[in-house]
Order: C-alpha cells, then structure tokens, then sequence
C-alpha cells in the first residue's frame, strides 16, 4: 500500500465568526481522482484552496507529499513550506484566471520561465505540446479576450500542468462555461486522469464524477458528509443529505 | 428589388432636376466670372484698387515774378522747407531786391537779398516760431529793417512783436512788445532818420497799436481803441514823418483809414459793408493823398479807393468768387496804382494796373497755387516786381495697380479727379517742379512714361522705358528719370524729353530699388544686398555699398543687408543714403565713405520705400508689415502709423510737418497726424474688399466650377460620392473664402451705407451657397444619394450609416472652420500685427522643443515617483505607507507655482545649484508624481484577486506577481489618464518660464514685453500649445488602441 499524497487531519478554518470547515480529514492516493460535491456554501472550494495554501488554515495539518504544514507554524518555516507545496500542486480556477495581457503561450511558459528558471526556449516547446495535448494548437498566440471560455481553461489546465504538479486541484472548472463548451474541457480533464494524475476536483459535474472518480465526497456544513465509490454515492446513498442533494441536482439536470 | 430612394438614378424627379439646374447655374457662373477676372475683364466689383506710388506737388515756395517788358519772368529763391509765407518785397534804388519771409518748415524769419550775382539767404531770427507778419522796410542805406512776430506754441497766434534791423554785417534783433499776444498784422515803415514805426493788432485788446522807437526806446501808442479794429494794417509815413494807416474794422466789417492831425488820431470809415476792408495795402501819392486797394469779402473782389478832395471813392478792380485777397499796392512816378493780389478760385496770382480809365488784368502765375502773400514793389526801371507764396502741393497724385491715376486737390475739400494713366500698373508718378508747370510724370511696369497736364487731363507726352520695369526713380528736380527693368538694367533717362543718358548692364543679383541724389550726380541701385552707386555725369561706377563682418576673422556679426535692398533714399544734402530690405533692417549709409553708419531695425517685414523730409531730420518708411514709420536722421525710432490692412506700399511727407501720406495695397491713402500719430482722413481709389480676398474668391471661384461640374456629373449618375463632394464643396469652401471677407468688411474705414455696397456681393453669394446647402441636406435630395444603387441591397443598407455619419463629419467640420475663422477675425481686430508675428515666430517655436523636452522629462520623472507613491499607499509597511502619504499630502497642499520656486530658490541654499531646467523638471515631476500616485493606486487596484490567486498558485512570488503579472495591466489601466497628465502637464510647463526656462511661454513673454505685443506672442504660444495638444491626443488615441489589442473589440 502506497503512502497517501495528501493526508489531511482536523482541518478548521473560520472566516471571522464563520466557522466554515469544521475538522475536515482527507487522505488522497497517488493517482488517485476524487471528486468533491455538495451545495454551494458547504466549504468544498474553501477545503480546496486550503491545500495549496490560498486560503490559510485555521487549525489542523495538511500534508503533501512529505512536506507537512501545521496550522500556527513559524512564519518563515511556513513560507518555505507554502512555495513547496506550491510547486507540486496544480490549481485550475472556476473564472479561468489567465493573464489578460499575455498570449496562450505567454500564460503557460510565464511562471516556468520565472518560478522554475527555465530556459525560454526549453518552456515554449514544452508549452506547444501542452498546447496540442489540449488542442489549442492553433489559438499559440492568441489573446485570452479573443478565446472562448472553454479555450481559455484549457489554456488554464495548460498552464498549471506546465508546472508539472504531482496534484491538480480543479475548482468547479465548468461552472463558468456554457453549456456546449463544457465538455471539451471535462474531456481533457478525463485524459489528464487517464494519463495517471492525482486529482481533487471540486464540481456540479455529476458525469465527470460518475465517470471517472475513484472515490467521490459530498461535503455539507464545513464538513463530509458521505464519502465512498461513484457507483455507491449515486446509486445507493446511505444519507438523507446525500439523497436529497442528488434529486435537487438531478432535477436540476433535467429542466 | 426595394423602390424608392434606392432606385436607378436616371429617372430624376422634378427636385433633382432643379438641383442640377442650380449646380449647373452655379459651375457656369463661377467659372464665368474667374476666367473674365484672369483675362482682365471688366468685372471687378467692390475690390479695392491698390495704391503703388504717391507724390505731391512740389512743397511751398518763395517766389519772385518779374515784369521784363514782354513776359514775367518767374524764380523761386527758397524752394527748401515750406518758405515764402509773410514774403514781404522792396527794391532800393540799385535795383537789388529784399524780402522777408517766414520759413513754416523751419520756423524761422528769413530774408532773401536778390542782387545780380543771384540771391543770398540769410536767417534773421532762428527762434522757434518766429517769422510770421513780417513786414520790410528799407533806410536811407537801403539797409533792411523787419517788423515780425512770434508765434506761440501752438503756432497760432502772434505771442510778441519784435523788430530786427541789419548794421551792415549782422542782424540785430529785439522785442518791441510783449506780455499779452500781441503783434500779428504789423507793419513797418521808417522816417527819414530812419526811425521805425510798427503798426500793429493788439489780439487781447483787440485794437489798433503804434510802436516808434524814440531814443528813449519804444513807445507805443492806441491808434484806435476799437472794438476789434487793427487787423490787415498798412503803415505809411508821409513825408513829414506823421502815420497813416488803413485798416480793418472787424466790428463794423469796413475799412477804415486813420491820421494823426496834430498830436490825435482822426480816423475815418473809407468803405463799408458787411465785410470790407481786409488785406488793406495803403499808399500816399506825391501831394500826400492816400490810396487803398483792399479786399471785399462780401463779393469776393478786390477794390481800390483814393480819397478825392474830402470823399472817398471806391472802384471795383476784379471781381470773381474770390479775387482780390493779398492785395498790394504801388503807385508809379506817374501816380498809376498797380496792384498784385491772389485769386482764390483758380489759384493764381494777378496783376491789375490802371490804364487811363480801366483797369489792365492779368494772370502772373498759375501753377500750383500761387499768389498768396503777394508783395509788390517797382524796380529801379519801374517795372513791377512782386514776391509771393507759392503754396505748391495742393495736389496729390496716387499711382494704382490698376493703371490709372487719381489726383486730389488737398486744398479744395479733397477733390478727385481721374488721368487714364496705363494699361497696366503704375510703379511711379512724380511732379516736375516749377521748371515744367504742372505736368506729372507717371511710369509704368510695362515700361512706359507718360507725362500729363494734371489740370486739363490731356497727355503731353510718352516713351517707352525699354522693356517691363521692376522700379523707377524721379529726381527731386524732374529731370532725370532713372528705371530697372525686369532684366536688371537700369536706365538713366532725360525727363521729360526720354532720351537716354546712361546704361548700366545687369551684373548678376536681382535689382529692385533706384534712388538718384538731390544734386542729380549719383544713382543709387539695389543689387542683391549691395548698393551700387554710379556717376549720372560719367556714367561710371563710384561706389559699391557693400556689408562687412564686424569681425572679419571669426566671421560674426554681419553689418549690412542679409536679404535683398527694397528701398533707397538720399538725404537732402546726399551724404546719407538710407536703405531698407527685405531682411526688414533700414540702413544708414555714409556714401562717401562707402561704409555703414547706424542701422536701425523695427518694421517686421520688406520694407517697400523710404523718403527723406525736406530738412533731412526725418526718414519715413513704408512696410509690407501694414505699417510706415518715422525716424530721426540718427536712425532713432520715432513713431509708428498703424491701420492699413495691407503692405503700405508708398509714403510721403505732408506739406507741412503736421501730417503725412501713406497708401497701399488695400486700396486707400491715409493722411495721418504727426501729433497725435492717428489717421485725420481716408480716401479710397475705390471702396472694396482688400484684393487679397478677390485673388482667394477668383482662384476658388474657378477651382469650385471645375469640382461643381464634376459633382453635377456624379449627382446625374447617381453616385453617393458626388453628394458629399458638394456638400463639402459648398459648405466648406465659402466658410473658408467668403466669411472671412464677410467679417473683415465691417472694419473698412467707411459708412455704413458704403460696407453693405462693399459687402453685398459677399453676402449674396453666401445666402446663394447656403440655399444650395439646403437643398442638398434636403430629404428628397440627400435620401438618394445615401446607398449605391447597384448594389445588393444589403450592402446598401450599410451605405446608408457610413453616408450619414461622413455627412455629419461635414458638418461638424464645417462648424470647426467658422468659429475658427470668427476666432480668427475677432483677433484681427485685435490689430495684431501679423508681419511682428510671422517675424518672431520661428523664435517663439524654437521654445516648443523645450517645452516638449521638460514635459517629457517631467513625466518620466512623475511616472517613477507614482509608481514609488501607489506601493506606499498600497503597502501596509508604516514607514513606507507613511512617506507616501506625506509626499501626497504636502505636494497636493500647494501651488505649483510656489513649488517651482522653491525648487529654483530653495535648492541654491544648500549650494546644490541646478540649471532652470532640471529645476523645473524636478518641480513639475515632483508635483505631478503626486497627483499620478492616486492614479497608479488605482490602476493596481483594479488588477483582479483572481490575478494574483492564478499567479500564487503557479508559484510565482509577490514581487514575481507585481512585476510580472499587476504591473503590466496596471500601466494599461493607466496610460490613458498618463496621456491626460501629460498634455496637462505640456500646458502647466509654462509655470516654469518663470524660473527662466526658454520655453514657449518664456519666449513669448520675452518677445512681447521688448516690443510691447504680448497679445501676439501669448497668440502664438497658446496656438503652439494647442497644436502640440492636438497632435498628441492624437498620439494618446493610437497608444491607448495598441495597448487595447490584448482586448476583446
């Protein structure tokens, strides 16, 4: 049995008077996907951003890799802590987040080039393949105005792989898109986890967690509410939460 | 397919038809009128007539006419000045003559002693103003005496009587009366002893008064105690030694005679009337009776009347409208009265003789307007001998472009009359002085001269000059006529006659100007920025005039002419020859030396002609700036005379020094006070618009008749281009060439009445051209011409928005063009001088560079300090939160203004001395960098969370993210507000001309304080600030575009 990548225990955070998760525990292993669903408000985005340390912990231990950050740590500890953690995870934005002033292929070889020193030449051929892995050969040099939104987060995914993370987080990646445009980039989300990559995905998409999930969590009230296999969550809910989370969701599929 | 609007363009309704009819009329008309105004056709309305060369008749005059027994011969002793006033004559037995007369010019008393050599002209008395009513007697010696007055200030009436008498070698003068103005009418006479007696006006008693000098000095006594009697006395001793005297009553308007019987004054009413008696000239024949010729107001005619036993018997001698003023009288040995008097109506003096029972009339001298001031006198062989004034020009000749040449008699309310003169323009018109009458000389471009008699119009005579002419010069006496032709020879030509004396040919560098000396033996050419002066006699080269470096090694400063010489004059006694140029100097020469004397500089522009006065003290110039001014023979500035609307192209000196003339292109002669240096009178050749205006409407004219029949063209085909080529033709075009004639029209020195005659054909063709803006614009015009009719439809629905938004644009810019030109005609009421302007504006432009540069400078300086300023504000670090807030704080607290001073004077105190520039650099910099702080706190705080979230999770750090990711976007954000900074910061860069910076408003300042034209120099600046504002708004725009590309359009 692998180590996990990430292990997460107790994980408090409060937003203010808002106690908002409440003693979350996560273990994720290598190559292992797992989807994150529940209503808007249950700390599922606030869980994810926790990990690669955009929102900070207000109490418990979050580990990646072998690099493990507990809440309170020393400042300066934990700024070396954060840049490493940083490095191995990968974050995609519900709103895309791609540099206005920068081409796609400006967006993906800007933080190799700055963050990892590497040589230009080196992140521009790095960045096509990306590019053609996403199939946004074509849109190189392009302006993130001029693409579409389901473009621009592919970009997005381009850009965060260029980093080569062990983890990707995914945070409701679709929610921003039309419809017709989602499922070009769930598509490539299916192939980075085909391709072997550990994945956290916060999202509505029930397909994509039906499909391709290893194991699928629905969060409520800043804490799990039921975890375990797709097949079980959706066919066979052992909560109340869990039952009436899917109708209301499923209803809303259907209309 | 749709209908309507959109439909095939030949079939046209009825509107269109009129239009075309109106385009067509419009093309026609116009090019109708252009091409008759090329071919010099007759229309030419309402355009004024430019004057090219002016000359008055010779300036006043003594004169002395002669009775030889078969003609009178005429001579002018003292032609200088304006001399021969008073003129008051005596022959002693030697038949020499001596006369008195007063100088107006001068203001001086003179005496001009004839004796067979020829005449002596002596000054009597040299005081200011002193001079006038003198009256001359001679001694036993046949020394002369003279009684005389002096004038006030003012020059109006007689402050003192005083009395000068010559011991033989020297003129011994004194003041018989002062204290109260007295002394005008005096006349003097002496007894045997050779005692003076002076009879005289008292003008604050108004009453008649004697002086005799007894050994005790002069006593004086109250002939008459009026009231208001005394004027136009005439003092005669008898031979007993006891006065007589005839005089004016003014209150009774008679003539009245006076006596002393025994020690009282008897005095009795010779003739009455309503106004009888002035000019009175009294005589005592053999058995003492005495005799008057006196002047009858009431009918204009001159009378005589002798006393015949107790009763006076008055005849008419001649009478006309106004015959008879000056009357002197003589009596022959055989008791004949002769009298020499002046005929007012033509101008002329006469001569009337008893003979037997009629009176012998006869004209001595017409020509100019002689006669005045006559004074009679029988020479040793009794043949009579008058002196008299000839006031001479009364009459101005104006030479035109036109060709003709329009005369005034000054004298006589201005009347005009007109010679046919040439076909083409008169470059110069000059009167031939006493010797050839009053014949004028007129020479034209083309090359021929022509003479005229002024009075009958008739031609006298003409030659050709040999080939179109570029300048021509008359002697002062007339008789030598020197041109230059458009070959650059110049001709030396015997005037009136035209044969040729000399020929000087072409030597290279183009020739424009010509002068001839006052004695006729040198010839003054221009030659490029060279003078050459050759012999008249010999015909050789005397002289180059030529410039020199001050320092020949280091070659600076250069002393001369820099451009071409346009203009040349000898003074009166020919030493100085005075040259300006096109490099706008005017240069006194030392023409026997051949070198520079002073050079003087002031007009802004060529300067187109330089006359010397009569005296040789004042220079007076002409300028294509609008303007003449005067100078003092020093080359000092005198004064400036501002009004022409155009080049003053000709200028001439006054009668007198009271006024002078000046003319020009738009078409008037100006006659302008000395005093007050403003304009007393304007004559126009022909009231018009200035003919700039017409060679603007004529070129349009044409131009717009070839483009209207091109529209018409397209209009007939239906093409959307045509349409808007005649709305911009027919609305642009007349706010370009109409308005501005329009609006300069009410400024013309004329009568209301006279502008709207002026102005109407400009105000008929506006209204014609905005009818024709109408009809265009109207919806059953315009609808047609708004989509190309073959087209598919589609395309010609999106014809439709482009068509009416390039109409807008018309309008709009249209709108632009009047207030503009408004703008620019309310400026010109400024009476700017525009050749100052034109002259100082490559100075004044020069200061755009630096103003640019320390805007640049400044900005930059700005951008780095706001940039510095938003990451205080923005940081939560106290100290550096704290500093910018401060630094926003204390820079926004206080006047820009003061801060430059600071900077300027604050910084020296801690012996960091800085440049005026980098002083204001650094003032401007500073000062704006805290403005721009806010907006660079702005601009980063418009950067998104989400940026730096995206950026955080790639890894990147604070300072990665700033600089890699915030600030780019943030300098997108802020480059438009920068562009609004920095044409801000262009306008308060002239805060820093008060440090001393040389830049645009410094400049402007500079200039206009040294000339007092601020007004101009302030006009320049702001248009160089507007024009650098424009151009970089413009710029901005094409920045703000490139850093948008990363954006969705």
């Amino acid at each position: 049995m692998a180590e996990p990548v990430i292990r997460v225990r107790g994980l408090h955070k409060y937003f203010g008077p808002l106690h908002v998760l409440r003693g979350v525990d996560l273990d994720v292993m290598p190559r292992e996907v797992v989807v994150i669903i529940g209503p808007s408000g249950g700390g599922k985005s606030t869980f994810l951003r926790c990990l690669n340390f955009l929102e900070e912990p207000s109490a418990g231990t979050i580990q990646i890799g072998n690099v493990k950050v507990e809440a309170g740590e020393p400042a300066s500890v934990h700024r070396e802590h954060v840049r490493e953690i940083r490095r191995k995870v990968g974050m995609v934005f519900q709103q895309f987040n791609l540099f206005p002033h920068m081409t796609a292929l400006g967006n993906i070889i800007e933080a190799p080039i700055t963050v990892k020193k590497m040589p230009r030449e080196q992140a521009i051929a790095k960045a096509e393949e990306l590019l053609e892995w996403v199939g946004l050969s074509d849109k190189r040099d392009e302006y993130p105005s001029r693409l579409s939104g389901g473009q621009q987060q592919r970009v997005a995914i381009a850009r965060a792989l260029a980093m080569e993370p062990e983890i990707m987080l995914f945070d409701e990646p679709t929610s921003a898109l039309d419809p017709e445009l989602i499922s070009e980039v769930v598509e490539v989300m299916e192939r980075l986890a085909n391709e072997g990559m550990t994945m956290v995905v916060v999202t509505h998409e029930l397909h994509f967690a039906r499909d391709v999930a290893d194991r699928v969590i629905l969060m409520d009230g800043g804490n799990w509410v039921e975890e375990g296999p797709p097949e079980q969550i959706f066919s066979h809910p052992k909560e109340e939460r869990t039952r009436q989370f899917l109708s209301h969701i499923l209803r809303g599929e259907r209309t | 397919m749709s209908g309507s609007s959109l439909s095939s363009p030949l079939e046209h309704p009825g509107v269109l038809r009129v239009l075309f009819l109106l385009i067509a009329l419009t093309s026609i008309l116009s090019l109708a009128y252009s091409l008759q105004a090329y071919a010099g056709g007759p229309l030419r309305p309402y355009v004024a007539n430019p004057v090219t060369d002016l000359a008055l008749t010779p300036t006043g005059a003594l004169k002395v006419a002669r009775w030889d027994g078969s003609h009178w011969a005429i001579e002018s002793p003292d032609a200088l000045g304006y001399a021969g006033l008073y003129a008051s004559l005596a022959a002693d037995r030697a038949g020499e003559l001596h006369i008195a007369y007063y100088d107006v010019a001068a203001g001086h008393l003179k005496y001009a002693h004839g004796q067979r050599s020829g005449w002596d002209i002596q000054i009597v008395d040299a005081g200011e103003w002193a001079g006038a009513y003198a009256s001359l007697a001679l001694d036993g010696a046949s020394r002369p005496h003279i009684a005389y007055c002096r004038l006030d200030a003012a020059r109006r009436s007689c402050q003192n009587l005083r009395y000068a008498e010559f011991d033989g070698t020297r003129w011994i003068t004194a003041t018989v009366a002062s204290g109260s103005p007295v002394g005008a009418h005096a006349s003097l006479a002496l007894d045997r002893a050779g005692r003076p007696y002076i009879s005289y006006y008292d003008a604050t008693s108004r009453t008649l008064r004697l002086a005799s000098r007894t050994s005790a000095g002069w006593q004086i006594e109250t002939v008459d105690a009026g009231p208001d009697v005394g004027e136009y006395a005439s003092l005669v001793l008898d031979p007993s030694g006891r006065p007589h005297i005839a005089y004016y009553d003014a209150g009774n308007g008679a003539l009245k005679y006076a006596h002393l019987q025994g020690s009282t004054w008897v005095s009795e009413t010779v003739d009455a009337g309503p106004e009888v008696g002035e000019y009175a000239s009294l005589v005592l024949d053999r058995s003492g009776q005495p005799h008057i010729a006196y002047y009858d107001a009431g009918n204009g005619a001159l009378k005589y009347a002798h006393l015949q036993g107790n009763t006076w018997v008055p005849e008419t001698v001649d009478a006309g409208p106004q015959v008879g003023e000056y009357a002197s009288l003589v009596l022959d040995p055989s008791g004949r009265p002769h009298i020499a008097y002046y005929d007012a109506e033509n101008h002329a003096l006469k001569y009337a003789r008893l003979d037997g029972n009629t009176w012998a009339v006869e004209t001595v001298d017409a020509q100019g307007d002689a006669g005045r001031y006559a004074s009679l006198a029988l020479d040793e062989a009794g043949q009579p001998v008058i002196a008299y004034f000839d006031a001479g020009g009364s009459l101005l000749a104006a030479g035109t472009s036109e060709g003709t040449i329009q005369i005034w008699k000054i004298d006589d309310g201005w009347a005009r009359s007109t010679l046919p003169g040439h076909n083409g323009a008169v470059i110069r018109v000059g009167f031939c002085p006493a010797s050839c009458g009053l014949a004028l000389l007129s020479v034209a471009r083309d090359g021929t001269v022509r003479l005229w008699n002024v009075r009958t119009g008739d031609r006298l005579a003409e030659w050709h000059a040999g080939g179109p002419l570029r300048s021509a010069a008359l002697s002062n006496d007339g008789t030598l006529l020197a041109t230059v032709g458009e070959d650059n020879v110049v001709r030396l030509w015997k005037a009136p006659s035209g044969t040729i004396v000399h020929e000087f040919p072409a030597e290279g560098h183009e020739r424009r100007a010509v002068a001839i000396s006052p004695d006729n033996l040198l010839v003054a050419v221009g030659e490029g920025a060279d003078i050459r002066i050759w012999s008249t006699f010999s015909g050789d080269k005397v002289r180059d005039l030529v410039g020199r470096w001050e320092n020949e090694a280091t070659r600076e400063k250069w002393i001369g002419h820099r451009k071409a010489v346009t203009a040349l004059a000898f003074s009166p006694d020919g030493r100085t020859l005075v040259s300006g140029g096109a490099d706008t100097l005017l240069i006194f020469w030392d023409v026997a030396l051949g070198r520079v004397n002073t050079t003087a500089e002031g007009h802004w522009a060529p300067l187109t002609q330089v006359v010397y006065d009569q005296q040789g003290e004042t220079i007076l110039t002409g300028c294509e700036d609008a303007k003449a001014r005067t100078w003092m023979s020093n080359s000092n500035y005198l004064a400036s005379y501002i009004g022409h609307l155009g080049t003053v192209s000709t200028v001439a000196f006054g009668r007198d020094r009271s006024y002078l003339l000046t003319a020009g292109t738009d078409g008037t002669v100006r006659v302008w006070s000395t005093t007050t240096n403003a304009v007393m009178r304007v004559e126009w050749i022909r009231p018009g618009v200035f003919p700039f205006w017409n060679q603007v409407l004529s070129a349009w004219l044409l131009l717009s008749g070839v483009i209207g029949l091109l529209c018409l063209w397209g209009l007939w085909r239906g093409r959307i281009w045509s349409h808007h080529l005649a709305l911009a033709l027919y609305l642009l075009g007349p706010v370009l060439v109409l308005l501005p004639p329009i609006l300069e029209v009410p400024s013309y020195p004329l009568p209301w009445g006279e502008r709207l005659r002026v102005g109407w054909p400009l105000l008929f063709m506006a209204l014609w051209y905005i009818g024709l803006v109408v009809f265009l614009t109207r919806g059953a015009v315009a609808g047609r011409y708004e989509a190309p009719y073959d087209r598919p439809l589609a395309e010609q629905l999106m014809s439709v928005r482009r068509t009416r938004q390039l109409r807008e644009g018309i309008f709009v810019a249209a709108v632009w063009l009047i207030i503009l030109v408004v703008l620019f005609s309310v400026l010109r009421r400024f009476n700017l001088d525009i050749a100052f302007m034109l002259h100082y504006l490559p100075f004044i432009m020069a200061g755009a560079g630096t103003t640019l540069y320390v805007s640049a400078a400044s900005i930059a300086l700005a951008v780095v300090l706001a940039l510095l300023g938003a990451l205080g504000r923005l940081s939560r670090n106290p100290i550096a939160n704290g500093a910018a807030g401060f630094y926003v704080s204390l820079i926004r607290g206080t006047p820009l203004l003061v801060q430059v001073f600071i900077w300027y004077l604050g910084l020296p105190r801690l012996n960091i001395t800085l440049q005026p520039v980098l002083a204001g650099i650094l003032a401007l910099g500073v000062n704006y960098g805290a403005y721009m702080t806010e907006i660079f706190r702005a601009g980063i705080q418009a950067i998104g969370k989400g940026q730096h979230e995206a950026a955080a999770a790639l890894g990147m750090s604070g300072a990665q993210t700033f600089r890699r990711i915030v600030l780019p976007q943030a300098f997108r954000i802020v480059i438009p507000p920068i562009g609004n900074e920095f044409i801000a910061m262009m306008k308060d860069s002239a805060l820093v001309s008060i440090i001393t910076v040389w830049e645009l408003t410094f400049r402007a300042q500079k200039i206009g304080r040294q000339y007092f034209r601020a007004i101009e120099t302030f006009l320049i600046a702001a248009a160089f600030y507007w024009i650098l504002t424009v151009i970089f708004q413009f710029l901005q725009g094409k920045l703000e575009t490139y850093m948008a590309r990363s954006e969705r359009k």
